[in-house]
Parts: structure tokens; sequence; C-alpha cells
């Protein structure tokens, strides 16, 4: 039964190789399309070094300080009253409402005081990672992110050493001067990452030996992406005893496990609520803005002013509607294609249901012979994104981020030719099952 | 004929209907992206009002500095030093919000009995020269605005139009941040980028010396070789002592603003080219298929006296008629957007007609094309052959 159809199916595809080719056209193209997308996807918000725990991890960016002043408004009614005149006031706060703001990252000894014991976590780190310098070798001038954080910032993201280790807590301490390369920057500077090991870079006007070299990672996420990782004690002294509450630091979070972050993100906002402001007349209201990593990564795409959950809502509702709106549309062109392809056929299955098959097996049919075709065009079309996803890591369209095309995006390709298959051959297979004997075979020259 | 035409679509309204989504989803996806597009290219086409080429910023870290006389007078040692290199033309101290850093400081007030809404940027008086601004209005900062009892601004075109226009310039007081005399205009100053929206700007005049201008523009001889930044990165580490101040080409930031534009919108745009072209193939492909099943209806019509062009043309007006019905229903549902101003901050009304029109024009044109052929092949079937099948 399956050969028949399997060879029914290839037969009718040869028959007419103009439609044919439209169909794979438009199958092929768009889960090309879709599979880059879900690569894309994947890279940038998938389980791999360094967030293989991403799902642990609870990261506060950024302090927001308002001043929420209410309006006061102030009626006086006149009536009379026994021939006298009366008056009546009333004094009504009104909602409350902001007129001054500021936000940014925060200093090192906010976090220090208030974030060092959050129930729910396993392991915080404090890291600053917007500090740049230039550096020349050879006369070229290299521009190098530099990231300070502690020792437990290696704990907290993974990071794929492809040489060396992470400093320890002890060196961060005693202020040995070490320092970890990613591999972009070993290239650059060195050369190579081979034997880079125990050599020395100058930074910032210390010589630092080098005792590990990680794989870049994607240049999207700031709390990860740098050139060179310092231990944090290389900071300025200013920096590390800023009393304000506003500095250069942002904090990492990792939770026990998947439910344990809200409970890190609750006690956040409940350490807001209690810390009391430096200056109450400027900023009466404190938020501490505290994110996951993939509400954070939709937070710099959609800024709805600091609410990265929001923000993140906002992101997949767009997403999802532009993502129906493209798998619409080229299943809307196939379901048509499929209807006057069926009807072509129509004389064939009038004889198949004189000849006593139910309209199951022939809706089984025309579908089966759908998801061949889609299955065709699936394959097309991942050779196609592979290709596309080649060209693209090779031109550096997209920067330091590469697209990794592996077996879960595979399977979901899978997922979405079946989909997509089924989807575009119902409706068609539909209407030719109940097609009438009569009719079929009676407007058909056979 | 247009009477006949809408009969003959609506007979077949269940073939019909698949064709009329399809349209209207193809129309609503054009009209999204070239939206965006046209937004896009409408801020692209002002210009920047400063020039970015052989334009250097070195950031300077001003903030662990002890003693403010020694690094003030630091500073200006700093500039003279490197405005005595042939290479460099002129040389500007500019505060901490500067160009494509993503950084800002805005203020609005009604303190004047008018609104005021303004980006505040900060510089001295040589930054008219490094940036190449262009006054249209008063004059540019000088040395005698160092102690004027009113702080001086310029403002750009966009503030004056918004706020002054109309207004006394010359002898009035206005607030600001703080008190103000405005002394000159601007044309343009778009200083997050090609693609961003322009706001309005004022910039407020300190003294070179001064440590709220950290950033030092420098502007450069044209055809400086690269390697003269390791001179200047040597200059500015003698002169300052520091080593954490990075060396910022303009022009290599402002392509990478504009790069996370053009990147997504060429993507969106192949996207859109291949769903368009996907649309384009499938509705030749049913024409086709709908025409040969039609022989024998042409073949009467043609026996009964029509012409090859009516016959044609029927079947151009069937399809054509459906795309406008569909395409009507999307400018009903896109038109709402201009009118109720969604993003009225990002997108201008503007944007929404022209992309309207522009998806319009080209939906139309595609299946014009797309009918062409078909159609033309209809009108030339012979009525005895189609009728003898028969």
């Amino acid at each position: 039964m399956f050969s028949s159809y399997l060879k029914l199916a290839l037969k009718v595809l040869g028959r007419h190789r103009f439609f044919t080719f439209i169909s794979l056209f438009g199958i092929s193209f768009t889960l090309m399309i879709l599979m880059v997308t879900t690569a894309f996807l994947e890279t940038e918000l998938g389980s791999h070094p360094p967030l293989t725990e991403k799902d642990r991890i609870v990261l506060l960016p950024r302090l927001i300080m308002k001043n929420m002043v209410a309006d006061t408004i102030w009626s006086v009614d006149t009536m009379m009253l026994d021939g006298q005149p009366a008056y009546d006031s009333t004094f009504t706060m009104g909602k409350k409402h902001q007129n001054s703001y500021s936000s940014s990252s925060i200093s090192y000894s906010f976090l220090d005081r208030y974030m060092r014991d959050l129930p729910g976590a396993e392991a915080h780190s404090f890291f600053c990672s917007d500090t740049r310098f230039d550096i020349f070798v050879n006369g070229k001038k290299l521009n190098f992110k530099a990231l300070y954080s502690d020792a437990s910032y290696w704990n907290i993201f993974d990071f794929q050493f492809l040489a060396g280790r992470p400093f320890q807590a002890a060196e961060v301490e005693r202020q040995v001067p070490v320092a970890v390369l990613s591999r972009k920057a070993s290239v650059d500077y060195f050369g190579t990452t081979d034997q880079v090991i125990g050599r020395s870079i100058e930074v910032d006007g210390k010589q630092l030996e080098i005792i590990g070299i990680v794989e870049q990672p994607s240049n999207s996420k700031d709390y990860v992406a740098s050139e060179v990782y310092l231990p944090v004690t290389f900071m300025s002294e200013k920096d590390l005893s800023e009393t304000g509450f506003y500095g250069p630091f942002k904090a990492a979070f990792l939770a026990q496990n998947k439910e344990a972050r809200s409970t890190i993100q609750a006690a956040i906002e409940q350490k807001a609520q209690q810390i009391s402001l430096p200056n109450p007349e400027e900023y009466n209201q404190l938020q501490l803005m505290s994110a996951t990593v993939t509400s954070l990564y939709a937070f710099y795409l959609v800024p709805v002013q600091d609410d990265p959950e929001g923000a993140l809502r906002m992101f997949m509702m767009v997403a999802t509607g532009l993502m129906l709106l493209f798998i619409l549309l080229p299943t809307l062109n196939l379901i048509n294609l499929n209807i006057s392809r069926a009807m072509e056929r129509s004389a064939e299955i009038g004889v198949r249901k004189a000849f006593g098959a139910d309209s199951g097996s022939i809706l089984s049919q025309l579908l089966f012979e759908n998801v061949v075709l889609t299955f065709l065009g699936g394959v097309l079309g991942w050779l196609l994104a592979l290709a596309l996803i080649y060209l693209i890591n090779d031109s550096q369209f997209l920067g330091d981020t590469k697209l990794q095309f592996n077996t879960t995006v595979f399977l979901y390709s899978l997922l979405i030719c079946l989909v997509f298959g089924i989807l575009s051959g119902l409706l068609p297979a539909y209407r030719m099952s109940k097609l009438q004997i009569v009719n079929a075979i009676k407007h058909n020259n056979l | 004929m247009i009477r006949h035409i809408f009969q003959l679509v609506w007979n077949k309204k269940r073939s019909n209907a698949l064709l009329f989504l399809e349209v209207f989803f193809a129309f609503a996806i054009l009209f999204l992206v070239l939206t965006w597009v046209t937004r896009n290219l409408r801020l692209y086409s002002t210009p920047l009002g400063f020039e970015t080429e052989n334009a250097w910023i070195v950031h300077l870290n001003l903030y662990e500095v002890g003693d403010t006389a020694t690094t003030e007078e630091m500073k200006l040692r700093l500039r003279e030093e490197l405005l005595s290199l042939p290479q460099i033309e002129a040389a500007s101290y500019g505060g901490s919000v500067s160009p494509f850093s993503g950084s800002t400081w805005s203020t609005n007030n009604d303190n004047n009995g008018f609104m005021i809404m303004t980006h505040l940027v900060f510089t001295d008086e040589h930054y008219k020269d490094a940036a190449n601004l262009e006054l249209v209005q008063g004059r540019w900062f000088d040395e005698t605005d160092r102690d004027s009892r009113y702080k001086p601004v310029v403002i750009s075109q966009q503030l004056y139009e918004e706020s002054f226009e109309g207004r006394n310039l010359k002898d009035s007081v206005y607030t600001i941040q703080g008190e103000n005399k405005i002394i000159g205009v601007v044309d343009h100053y778009k200083y997050f980028g090609d693609f961003a929206t322009e706001y309005s700007v004022s910039f407020f005049y300190e003294k070179p010396a001064s440590l709220e201008l950290p950033n030092l523009h420098l502007r450069l001889a044209t055809g400086t070789s690269v390697a003269f930044e390791e001179t200047v990165n040597r200059i500015v580490a003698d002169v300052t002592g520091m080593n954490d101040f990075t060396i910022e080409h303009l022009q290599k930031s402002r392509e990478q603003a504009a790069r996370s534009v053009w990147i997504p919108m060429i993507s969106m745009l192949s996207i859109c080219g291949f769903l368009v072209l996907n649309v384009a193939l499938g509705l030749f492909g049913v024409l086709w298929y709908n025409i040969s099943k039609r022989r024998a209806e042409v073949g009467l019509r043609r026996t009964l006296g029509a012409s090859r062009m009516e016959v044609s043309l029927q079947f151009i007006g069937e399809i054509i008629l459906v795309s406008l019905l569909a395409i009507l229903l999307g400018v009903v549902f896109a038109v709402q957007l201009p009118i109720l101003g969604v993003l009225q901050e990002e997108i201008e009304a503007f944007d929404y007609y022209v992309a309207m029109g522009a998806g319009a024009v080209l939906i139309i044109g595609l299946v014009l094309l797309c009918t062409f052929y078909p159609s033309q092949q209809a009108g030339r079937l012979q009525p005895a052959v189609v009728l003898h099948e028969e």
C-alpha cells in the first residue's frame, strides 16, 4: 500500500513539471527561511556555552531611581445656605506621576551591601562589562573590550576553554596579574591561539599573564561578550569604593533550578522596596530591573521601558504574528495550487471511488502525496538553508555571531515540514474526497 | 461589462476566495515591511548635519582625576600639542553625549509659556570647525561667551521650528536649562545616526578646559594615514599620563549604526521579495490551469463573435477585480494605522500612505504580469478546435 502510494506520488510529480517546480520552489524557500530563522534563534537563545544554564540565570543590569509626585487638587464649592454663602472645600490627591527619572548600571558597593545573600541563589557574580581599551600591536590598533569580574563569574557562565583555566577567588583577592582572552582577541593580538598561555598582554598599563583562552561568545549579549576578562580587583579604587548607587557594575545570579528564578527576582524586588534612598527629595522610588537571559535579549530588541518581561511578551507577540503571516502566505499559495492539481485528477479519483474506495482512503492518499512533496521540498530547503548559513557566516553578515545548524534545528524543521504538508494538503484533499463519482467521471475525457 | 465580470467572479466564489485571501495577505505583509522601509529611507535622506569623514574622538576618562586645576591645564596642553601637528586641522572638547554613543540628555519645560523639548549637547567654541556644522542663523560660540551673564545656547533648526518660530531670539532670555540666550541656529544634528529620528538639539557652552567635556573631537587633514593614530595615541598617553582612553573613528561608528538597520532591512526585503515571487508563480499556475479548464467557454464566446482582445480582457478583468477587492479590504485595515496614529513618534502618516500605494501598485503590477501570458493564450484558442474537443 505504502509503496504504491509513493510510486503514484512520484509519478504525479513527474507529470506536470511546471507545477511541481512552482510547488517545490515555494516549499523549499519557505522552509529554508524558517530553518535559518530557527537556527538564528537557537544560536542566540539556545542552551550552549557560556549559557548552558541560561534557564537558571537571573541578571540584574540596571537600577532606576524615580521621583513620584501626586497632583493635589484644591476645589471650593460655594452654595447658599440659609441666605448665607457657604464654602465647602475639598482637597484631593491625584494620581501619582513621575517627574524625574534616571537609570544606570549599578555601583559595586551597592551590590556588595544588598545583593550578597538572596534566597534561592546558588551563586552570584558582580562584573563590569563596559570598559574599552585601544591596544597597538605592530602599528595596528585593536579595540578590546575588557570585562572585570570576580571568580564566581566562571561558575555561572560555563565558558568553553580552548586552553588554560579561569582565574580563582584567591587570585582575584591578591590582585594576581592574570587575564583570560577570547579566541578572536588571541588571534588578533598574537596571531594564533597556540601556546599563548603564559605569555603576557598589556592592558591599562599593566602586564597581565594569560592563563586561559575561551571560545568567542556571541556579541549580542554584553554580559558575556568581551575580548579580555580581568579580575575585578584591577578596577580603579574609585570604581570599587564609590558609595552612590550608580556605577558600572551588573550582577548575575545562579538559581538552584528554573523555578527558583522567580524567587530571586521577587527577592530583588523586595529589596528595592526596603532600601532607603540617599536623597529622598530628589528621588523617592527605587526600582531594580532584573531579567532572565531571554527577557533581557527581548528587552534590547524591543525597548519597553524598564520592563524586560513586557518586552519579551511584546517580542513574542510580534514574532509569532510575523511568523504566522509568513507561513500563511505560502500555505495559501500551495492550497490554491493543490486544488488545481487535484481537480485534474478527478477522473482517477472517480474511478477509484467507483471501485469502492471510501473518502478516508482518498483523503489519506492525497495527503500522503502532499507530504511527500513537502518532504522533497524540505530536503531541498535544508540544503538551501545549509548554503545560506554558510554564506551568512562566511560574509560576517552578523558580526561574531556564528549560526550553527544542529540536530534540534533539524528536528524542528522536520516538524515544520510535516505541519506544512498536512496544512496545505488538507483542504484540497478533503474537497476531492467529497467528489461525486458521476460528476468526476463525466467531466473528463478518460 | 463590469457587471458581467462581477457575476463571473461571484459564480466562482469558492476558488476565488482563496485567491482573494492570498492577495490580501500578500498586501498586508508588503504594507508592513514597506512602511518600515519608507520610514528608514525618509530618515536616511535628511543630512546628518556634521561630518564624520576624517573625524576622530578621543574619549578621555576624567572621573578619577584628583586636582581640577592641573587637569584643566593638562586638557589645554593636550589640545595645543595635537593642533601643532600638521595632520590635525581642528580640535574641540565635547561632553560625554557624543554622536552614535547612544547616550542622551534631554529636558523639557514650559517655563517660558510654551513647550520646549530638547536634547542637550555640551561643547566648546571650536566644535563648529571640528564637526563642520552649518549655521543657518546667528553665530557659533566664541571666547566672549565665557563669562556671559546668561548661558549662551545654539539650537537646531528643528527646535527653532517647534518652539521659537516667530519669536524674538536676539534680545530675549529663555529658560531651557537655566537662563539662556539663544545666539544661533544650526541646520541639522542627527547624532543618533543616519536612520534615527532627528531630535531637537540645544548646544550649551562650556569652556574647553572644563571637566564636563571629556571627549576630544579631532578633524584630520584628508589623506592622513592610519598609522598616524599611533602617534596621537602616544601623545595623549604622554600628556595625560592615562591608559584608559580610546580613539573612536566617527565614520566607522556611523557605518556601524547604519549597519544595524541595513541588515534587518535587507533581510526583510529579501524575504518579502521571495514571498511575492512565490505568490506570483502560484498565481500564474492557478490561472494557467483555470483557463485550460474553461476552453469550451472561450470557444463558445469566440464563435459568438467576441474578439481575441475581449476574451483576454475578460480573464484579466476577473483576476484584477478579485485582487482589487482584496487590496481594498487591505487598505481599509491599513488606513487605520495612520488615522489612529500608531507609533506616531517613529512613523509618520506619510510612510503609511507611501507603503500602501507602493504595495498596491506592486501587487497589481505583479498580477497583471502573471495574467498576461495565460490570458493571451486563451485569446489565441481556435474555436473550432476547442469546441470539437467538447
